[in-house]
């Protein structure tokens, strides 16, 4: 995407014009305190607006008049970068011009509609509504807590970066979630719609708009933006100990070895990301120890959690195989340590990141992505983050490998009895 | 004007579908064989010897061609080019894909060389073998794999379209018993030129592209098909209408798969069809679903999945998380035999259609890897034309002609309540 052509109107609207794709997108975002019961009640809030509004009491209702505006989709979504929590509510249609249909002006209403015009007659939610949400989220989260993989993961963060925020929007305890859903009133999910409604930060159109269309998005919404601190990162603090949980009710396992990023800046993100790149091709040493060497390995790659300064490599293994993989460590990192290896390495993930750039130039999300990037000042642009990954030499790697230190080992043991 | 695939068929019976746009800055590949997991390739016949072999041959044969080619571990090879690529096993195909920008050609020959010239030993077999049993455990572990293989297995007497093993790829103890004869007949059998299609997408010129894949065939030994399909009888009879199985889950969860004997209608008409009861009937908001969770008797649809077995036979399944399996199945079936349909909904569902054929576009490279998927559905790039055929009234025949009294039920219980 060309960032330079990224318009804004002064009010909080980011525009960009392309012909590129078919669809037009548009974005708005507010602001909320990250805490775990806010977490909860945008989940709740996002379900709700999405089932009932003023005008369109029932979700067939919502779905029929959806449909008959060319199957829009109007979605509303939890971000979190870092620190901050961000809900955004999105409209996805296609471009009227495609399909010979002018019907701009009835989308921009039903997502209004969605928005603005909330189900809160006398500042009552709709009983059942409401408590079949409640009941909904809360099925679905004890279905996750079944899933080994997302249990597993979750106990992670909870275990190993105990004090971090990302915890807010873990759960691992269904009862205490279900006292928090279950506590949660009329007058608390209106109070947080209020609050949200006027923590409005800015909005986003994309694709292949015309004049008047971004007129019409412009005077659509009378939000005044607030005064948005682009602050995100926090610098976590790692346990530092050996952990293993054991799961009778599965057969997989898996490993994480955590690293603390010692001199993090969010600046070195295009750091990191070469970094992983290194580490996750079926060519670099993860795949290579664990899979092709040791044998022992069905998945595993490497993570950078970009706002909290950690580095993890998580591998799926038989539980028998926990020694090996600690073992395979070490040859991991003698390849790192190796600067012939490390330079072809280094050269790998710099052609992969101009790929990968040829790729997202095409691709839909990638280009909106980049745009909310911009928008919210968290990365470089894809030119730019190019350049800095050109210049980036094995002693920029090496320094960085030396400023990793190595936390301990996090292993959830399938220990399921096959018979 | 929008762009379709071009179709061909190459000198040799491979079939190619191209697609060709001057402003794609990347190229796709995507090589597949009709051959799968499915309990129909079990047994074969080929040369007149019957074989009966193990379930995953389909899938081992797929890891076997790609990391013990004549080019050592083809996948680390594209990793070189900085490619996204891998290769997938599912139930009716096996196929080998890769996206990037550079040597296209020289990696499209190498890609056919790979399947077409297979050079895997008795001891590459051997290093193949955990891999593949540590993928087992994995399918195993999920709720509705386990309901998609106990429903299939059931649904026919005299065919297994999945194992006891309940996974479609088998369990660590078959994986372990397969064997380099197995594989080689599997391959003989199956790998044949008239069962391949290439699709190619990208800035080709197509005179240029044709001439290069003839080219690349012509130095390769023809595979001639040598294999007879066994014949199942009794595809009418069930084997198990109802089963359970105990598992760890919140909820009990229950597969319902019916089985439709049909000559009237296309695969793409049968689609589109099935997909408008679905959109009618059993999506979230639907005042049938929201009243079986009101009386708490559902908590969610889950899955709605289509399958075609054969030209004249399909299926279609539900999977859904239920407090009340009985009564879940009561309601469906009781509703599917007494619906009511309108023309109101039809159309408001062609529209929605018609729109999302248009966004294709934008997510391009998705439906080409969804192309083979979807095949036995549709092999055009968008459906907008065909989808402006369809009609309210030749729906209503369709849903006449579907049978909803031969199914079968699987229930995966929570065992700790059990």
């Amino acid at each position: 995407m060309e960032i330079k052509n990224i318009k804004n109107n002064n009010k909080g609207l980011n525009y960009y014009k392309t012909d590129e794709f078919a669809t037009i997108d548009i974005r708005q975002y507010f602001n909320y305190e990250n805490n775990k019961e806010n977490f909860i009640k945008s989940l709740l809030l996002r379900n709700y607006l999405l089932k009932t509004n003023k005008k369109y009491k029932t979700h067939k209702q919502i779905i029929d008049k959806s449909r008959e505006l060319y199957g829009l989709k109007v979605i509303i979504s939890n971000y979190n970068f870092g620190i901050k929590s961000i809900i955004c509510f999105e409209l996805k249609m296609v471009n009227p011009r495609i399909i010979e249909e002018n019907y701009f002006n009835d989308a921009l209403n039903f997502y209004k509609d969605i928005m603005l015009k909330p189900n809160f007659i006398d500042n009552k939610l709709d009983k059942k509504i409401f408590n079949q949400i409640k009941k909904e989220l809360i099925d679905r989260e004890r279905n996750n807590i079944k899933n080994p993989s997302i249990l597993s993961e979750r106990l992670y963060y909870k275990n190993v970066l105990p004090n971090s925020i990302i915890n807010n929007q873990i759960i691992t305890d269904i009862n205490e979630f279900e006292n928090i859903v279950n506590n949660i009133n009329d007058n608390d999910i209106i109070d947080f719609y209020n609050k949200l409604m006027e923590s409005y930060i800015s909005s986003l159109a994309f694709g292949n708009l015309l004049d008047e269309e971004i007129k019409l998005i412009e005077n659509s919404f009378n939000f005044s933006p607030i005064n948005f601190d682009y602050k995100y990162d926090k610098k976590e603090k790692v346990s530092k100990e050996d952990i293993e949980i054991i799961s009778k009710e599965t057969s997989q396992s898996n490993i994480y070895f955590t690293y603390e990023i010692k001199n993090f800046k969010k600046e070195n993100r295009y750091l990191y990301e070469v970094l992983m790149t290194m580490l996750n091709n079926s060519n670099g040493p993860i795949y290579n120890t664990y899979r092709t060497k040791l044998g022992i390995m069905y998945s595993g790659y490497a993570i950078t959690l970009y706002k909290q300064g950690v580095i993890y490599i998580k591998v799926d293994i038989d539980k028998n195989n926990k020694d090996k993989a600690i073992n395979g460590l070490k040859e991991i990192f003698d390849i790192l340590n190796n600067k012939k290896e490390l330079k072809k390495l280094l050269e790998f993930a710099k052609e992969k990141t101009k790929e990968i750039s040829i790729s997202n130039s095409e691709n839909l999300t990638a280009s909106i992505n980049e745009m909310e990037d911009y928008i919210f000042k968290l990365d470089f642009s894809t030119d730019e983050k190019l350049k800095l990954t050109n210049k980036l030499t094995i002693e920029d790697i090496i320094k960085q490998i030396e400023n990793l230190e190595y936390k301990g080992t996090y292993f959830y043991k399938g220990d399921k009895d096959e018979k | 004007m929008r762009n379709n695939y071009i179709k061909k068929t190459l000198s040799n019976g491979v079939k190619l579908y191209l697609y060709i746009d001057k402003n794609m800055k990347q190229y796709y590949v995507d090589y597949m064989v009709n051959y799968g997991s499915l309990g129909i390739w079990y047994d074969f016949y080929l040369d007149d010897n019957h074989y009966h072999v193990l379930p995953g041959c389909a899938h081992f044969l797929e890891h076997l061609l790609e990391e013990h080619s004549k080019y050592g571990n083809f996948f680390k090879y594209l990793a070189t080019k900085k490619y996204t690529r891998n290769a997938t096993t599912s139930d009716k195909i096996t196929r080998f894909f890769f996206r990037g920008t550079k040597d296209i050609y020289d990696s499209i020959e190498k890609l056919i060389n790979v399947v077409d010239d297979p050079v895997f030993t008795k001891e590459d077999i051997e290093e193949t073998k955990f891999a593949i049993a540590e993928e087992t455990k994995r399918f195993r572990n999920n709720k509705n794999s386990l309901l998609y293989c106990i429903t299939q297995k059931n649904l026919f007497k005299d065919l297994d379209l999945y194992s006891d093993t309940n996974c479609i790829i088998g369990d660590e103890n078959t994986t372990y018993q397969i064997d380099y004869d197995m594989l080689k007949a599997c391959y003989d059998a199956f790998y044949y030129d008239e069962n391949k299609t290439l699709l190619i997408a990208g800035n080709f010129d197509e005179k240029e592209i044709t001439d290069y894949l003839e080219n690349i065939y012509s130095k390769l030994k023809p595979h001639k098909k040598r294999v007879k399909e066994y014949t199942y009888n009794n595809l009418d009879k069930v084997k198990k209408k109802y089963d359970t199985f105990n598992f760890a889950t919140n909820s009990d969860e229950i597969g319902i798969i019916f089985k439709e004997f049909n000559t009237n209608y296309s695969n793409k008409e049968i689609f589109y069809y099935l997909h408008f009861i679905k959109d009618s009937l059993l999506l979230n908001g639907t005042d049938f679903i929201e009243d079986l969770k009101k009386k708490n008797i559902l908590e969610n649809i889950d899955i709605f999945d289509i399958q075609f077995i054969y030209d004249d036979l399909f299926t279609f399944q539900i999977h859904a998380s239920v407090k009340d399996s009985k009564k879940f199945e009561n309601e469906l079936i009781s509703k599917l035999k007494k619906p009511n349909f309108n023309e109101k909904d039809f159309k408001l569902y062609i529209k929605s259609e018609i729109s999302k054929h248009a966004l294709k576009i934008d997510y391009k490279y998705d439906e080409f890897q969804t192309f083979f998927t979807r095949k036995e559905t549709s092999d055009d790039f968008d459906d907008i034309n065909f989808i402006k055929t369809l009609s309210f009234d030749k729906f209503i025949n369709f849903y006449n002609s579907l049978n909803f009294d031969d199914y079968v039920v699987c229930i995966i219980n929570d065992k700790n309540k059990s």
